[in-house]
């Protein structure tokens, strides 16, 4: 019977820190989420991108801190929010954005764009653009983890919103029953689309309810990527061994709207600026310094290696080609 | 060139109503197209002038094939010859559909997919058909009558050589010689009572043949023809050939189709009993195709009758190199005046064809005078009989 | 040959393939130790045990979804939805999910998933249990769409099914479990995409789904007593669909009857109909006639059970209309 850990906020005590290598790679981490996904706003404003973009800004700290903890075979199904996800996870940011402009060079060859990208050979098993769509599938890859007694570990990212649905009960509650390898990861970032987390359900930590599952549930600060380190990797360890699922939320918030172009009016701007001024990235910046990880120096030189690295992403995907349109009809059986 | 038929590919244009250079309403006539099946106006689509005339009166185009420019005025007309592509097949399809559906439409008939494609396959024009299905509409099975029924009637059958021969032998007659026809009525009511007379002897005198009408008209000829040598007579490049002997064939119906002339030879010298047996005879083997080339040639008169059909009069063909024909009608009776009176008589139309060119109206008149007369006083037919 | 029932040939096509592949395993509810709800995965959990032949939690969309994480990662689940009325549930995942993960990943995953499923009415089970809803799978693309009618389509099918390495929904007939039918002991695998004439004809042409195949052939026999001809093919997979073999049985008779328990309305017959207009417009004599389940809810009594769905004797009419 696993260990039934309480919603505590904060991390838990018995974990220690990541080290430094990994600390940095954090870093590293959470500054291409955070160019890559500015790069995207803009040019989606300058309408060079189709379709939607819902920008993980503000989020970078989660998923850089859940990856960190994560083997490069593990599996991660994502959202439709879902850039933060795998860049951490460790997908390219040239073929990632050639994928937003929805050309053949990107990882779904143009055919999946922002919200259905996935990256099978390092266990990206695809954002989802279904609210909550992943969260079964990630329970099936666990359970197939399982049955191949491949040690592999399944962290499903979902929203607020997403625990509402059906399937995320459904899910959770198969992968107690049968003691899977996941953790469920929620994203709480107080909203699902327009509708604020008191309007849409009556907890306030979701990680409560897990225990209606019969495993254990933790809330941290999402915006810490050392907290989130250090409540996800135990949750990987103990699914790794065999004892089953844990729900972990990281409480967070998105910076724009629920996609791009949504001026967001139903949150009140004391409240995004407030979260705006928690800033993760300045943040851990100064902890990193504090803490004696990185110099200023070496954390600008980054800024500007990820810098040119974007850069660099954009116009590999301008140059990249465009499919044609009978390649609408490629990779498909009827 | 428009498409003015489902079946049609060409059309020869028969007449321009317009020349060069003219102006022409849409609407008006601007030539006149023969198709095989009838002549038909075609009219100018659109208000303009007449360019160029590519296809000239009496020559022929394809379906589709441009025969005119029509034109703003000043434009060149040779110069857009190049231009204009020919209407493609898929044009001709398409306007095969239309004229088709507007020549369907007065009908308004409905048509299954399937029969559709059949009378197409089989050219049936379907628009005048009745169909059998319901509300009228037609069906695959009315499709498949029409196709059996008019390959029924378009059969072909190759013309046998017998009647090659004798279509060249009429066409010969009619094209060499200047027919003249005269006709009588012959009283023929003494020769029938003779007849029955003699028939009731018959039996009595051993075998021998029925003696029929044929018979006494064969032996009358014989007499006449003898009197009046010019009637047995045939032109030749040398001058009239007068025949000696009276060889008169009489033409005998074969059973499939045909017709024979077998000749029964010297009937001025045959007795009328000795006529019957050789008639039955040649009769007889005409029938079963198994005349003799001497049987079938070297006559000098022709007799035909076609009594026994009722036909009351015709006239007939001289066969060739012969100059005079013999056409003989029913036997009925009629009305007859007889000195001043109304009598009841058998009578019998005869028509008289002889070649003017070298017989005259006159001489034929006599000697079918001659032949009327014998017949009507039979007992001098007779004389030379017992 | 020998005989064996339906459910039988599906047990037999399951084993087998759980035999000759290790990454085979099946999913759903009261599969395992009850045999499942008609019977037909009965013996399995005793011969693979509760590893490979998982009972489930009552969660259609736990369930799907799983069977979809699953293949994407290794595995070649059978997943079963008990009646095709709760793929309602499952939904997302076979439509969203499994139909599109590989396309809209650039051809980079592959989902081997089987959804095993039964339809149809009969056995008065009322409008929530009778449904035969193909037409919501056949209109997905993505999705292969597979009707059995008989235990050796069923066994032939299912196994190709399962080696198949795109997700198949396979619809099973809850009144053809029952049936009895020859199955080879041999080995044979049926083609997806290739009709069944199962009986010859010459004055009307009936395609017939799933348990609609035997009424045909009733119809058939009734039909042969008054001289009338009728051929009856069986498409056995809808998608993909021989059409082919459909529209060169028109072309013979110049009639077609398409009959399904489905709902008429956007059914599959409506496709299958449509098709043959499209490829074989002039070889109709008369208009086509859908026999099908009629536009309404499933009632309960049996009286009107078989009011609304169609039997030998609806055919029969049928064929008489366009004869």
């Amino acid at each position: 019977m696993p260990s039934v850990e309480s919603n505590a906020s904060g991390a838990s005590p018995q974990h220690t820190s990541p080290n430094e290598e990994v600390m940095k790679s954090i870093y590293w981490t959470m500054l291409k989420i955070r160019k890559f996904e500015e790069r995207a706003v803009e040019l989606f404003m300058a309408q060079e991108l189709p379709g939607f973009l819902h920008s993980y800004l503000g989020q970078e700290a989660v998923a850089a801190g859940v990856c960190s903890c994560l083997r490069e075979d593990d599996y991660i199904t994502s959202t439709h929010r879902g850039h933060g996800h795998v860049i951490a996870k460790g997908l390219r940011l040239d073929r990632m954005m050639a994928e937003l402009f929805g050309k053949t060079a990107g990882y779904c060859k143009g055919k999946g764009g922002s919200m259905h990208i996935a990256d099978f050979s390092i266990g990206v098993l695809g954002a989802n653009g279904i609210v909550g769509g992943g969260i079964p599938i990630a329970t099936g890859a666990a359970l197939s983890a399982k049955m191949r007694k491949s040690q592999q570990v399944v962290v499903c990212f979902f929203g607020d919103g997403a625990s509402n649905q059906g399937s995320f009960h459904e899910a959770a509650n198969m992968a107690a029953v049968w003691n899977l390898p996941i953790v469920y990861l929620c994203e709480n970032n107080l909203y699902a689309v327009s509708t604020a987390q008191e309007r849409h359900q009556k907890i306030r930590d979701i990680s409560v309810r897990s225990t209606g599952y019969g495993f254990g549930g933790i809330t941290v600060d999402g915006n810490d990527p050392i907290a989130v380190h250090r409540a996800v990797a135990p949750a990987v360890d103990r699914a790794r061994r065999g004892e089953g699922p844990t729900l972990v939320e990281c409480k967070t918030y998105k910076w724009l709207g629920h996609y791009v172009g949504d001026p967001g009016a139903y949150r009140p701007k004391e409240e995004v600026t407030a979260w705006k001024a928690k800033d993760p990235l300045p943040r851990y910046e100064r902890y990193l310094a504090e803490e004696g990880v990185m110099s200023k120096l070496e954390m600008e030189s980054v800024q500007q290696c990820v810098w040119e690295e974007v850069e660099a992403a954009v116009d590999f995907a301008r140059r990249s080609p465009s499919p044609t349109p009978e390649d609408a009809l490629e990779d498909f059986e009827g | 060139m428009p498409v003015l038929g489902l079946t049609m590919t060409e059309g020869s244009i028969t007449r321009w109503m317009k020349q060069e250079g003219d102006f022409v309403r849409k609407g008006e006539a601007l030539f006149e197209v023969e198709t095989d099946k009838a002549l038909a106006e075609v009219e100018a689509p659109e208000d303009g002038m007449l360019l160029k005339i590519l296809t000239k009166e009496r020559s022929t185009a394809q379906v589709g094939a441009t025969v005119a420019i029509l034109g703003a005025a000043g434009e060149e007309g040779a110069a857009i010859v190049a231009e204009r592509p020919q209407t493609s097949v898929h044009d001709q399809q398409q306007d095969l559909s239309t004229a088709s559906k507007s020549s369907r439409s007065a009908a308004a008939k409905r048509i299954s997919p399937r029969a559709r494609r059949l009378a197409e396959e089989h050219n049936v024009d379907w628009g005048c058909l009745e169909g059998s299905g319901a509300e009228g509409q037609i069906t695959e099975g009315d499709i498949q009558l029409r196709v059996a029924e008019t390959k029924k009637a378009d059969a072909v059958l190759p013309l046998p050589r017998i009647r090659q021969i004798i279509a060249e032998r009429l066409t010969q007659s009619q094209q060499e010689r200047a027919h003249i026809y005269l006709t009588t009525t012959i009283d023929m009511t003494e020769v029938t009572s003779l007849r029955t007379r003699l028939m009731e002897h018959t039996p009595t005198q051993g075998v021998g043949s029925e003696i029929t009408y044929n018979d006494v008209f064969l032996m009358t000829l014989g007499i006449c023809l003898m009197e009046y040598p010019w009637m047995n007579s045939s032109l030749t490049s040398e001058g009239v050939r007068l025949h000696a002997s009276a060889n008169v064939g009489i033409a005998v119906v074969l059973e499939d189709d045909g017709l024979v002339v077998p000749v029964i030879r010297d009937v001025q010298r045959l007795t009328l009993k000795h006529i019957a047996d050789v008639r039955q005879a040649l009769v007889k083997r005409a029938r079963e195709r198994r005349l003799l080339p001497d049987e079938m040639t070297g006559g000098t008169f022709t007799l035909s009758n076609l009594g026994m059909y009722g036909v009351e009069h015709f006239t007939a063909i001289i066969n060739p190199p012969e100059t005079g024909i013999l056409a003989v009608g029913a036997i009925t009776d009629e009305p007859r005046v007889l000195q001043g009176r109304i009598r009841i008589r058998s009578v019998m139309r005869v028509t008289l064809g002889v070649d003017h060119r070298v017989v005259d109206g006159a001489l034929a008149g006599r000697f079918l005078q001659r032949f009327q007369a014998l017949l009507e006083k039979p007992s001098q037919l007779i004389k030379g009989e017992k | 040959m020998r005989q064996i029932l339906y459910k039988e040939a599906v047990a037999e096509a399951l084993r087998e393939e759980m035999v000759r592949d290790d990454r085979v395993f099946l999913i759903g509810l009261d599969i395992g130790r009850f045999g499942g709800t008609y019977r037909a995965t009965q013996g399995l959990w005793e011969q693979f045990g509760e590893e490979r032949v998982r009972d489930t939690p009552l969660s259609e969309a736990a369930i799907a979804g799983a069977a979809v994480g699953a293949a994407m990662t290794g595995l070649r689940p059978v997943a079963e939805i008990m009646y095709i009325d709760f793929t309602t549930i499952a939904m997302d995942q076979i439509a969203n999910q499994a139909a599109k993960l590989r396309y809209m990943s650039g051809g980079q995953a592959r989902i081997p998933v089987v959804f095993r499923t039964q339809e149809g009415a009969g056995r008065s089970s009322a409008a929530q249990h009778a449904q035969s809803l193909e037409a919501w799978l056949a209109h997905v693309p993505g999705l292969k769409v597979v009707l059995p009618s008989t235990p050796y389509d069923v066994k032939g099918l299912l196994k190709t099914a399962i080696r198949d390495d795109s997700p198949v929904v396979f619809i099973e007939h809850k009144l053809l479990y029952n049936s009895r039918g020859e199955v080879p002991e041999e080995e044979y695998l049926i083609p997806f995409g290739k009709a069944r004439v199962y009986r010859e004809g010459s004055d009307i042409t009936v395609v017939a789904i799933s348990r609609m195949v035997l009424k045909a052939l009733e119809a058939a026999e009734l039909l042969e007593q008054e001289g009338v001809s009728i051929e009856v093919i069986d498409p056995r997979t809808v998608v993909p669909l021989d059409i082919d073999a459909i529209v060169e049985s028109v072309k013979k008779t110049g009639r077609l009857i398409v009959t399904h328990e489905g709902y008429t309305r956007c059914g599959v017959g409506a496709e299958i109909a449509t098709q043959v207009v499209e490829k074989g417009l002039y070889y109709l004599e008369k208009p086509i006639r859908r026999v099908c389940g009629l536009n309404v809810p499933v009632p309960f009594a049996p009286v009107m059970e078989n009011f609304v769905i169609p039997d030998s004797a609806a055919l029969v009419r049928a064929v008489k209309e366009i004869l």
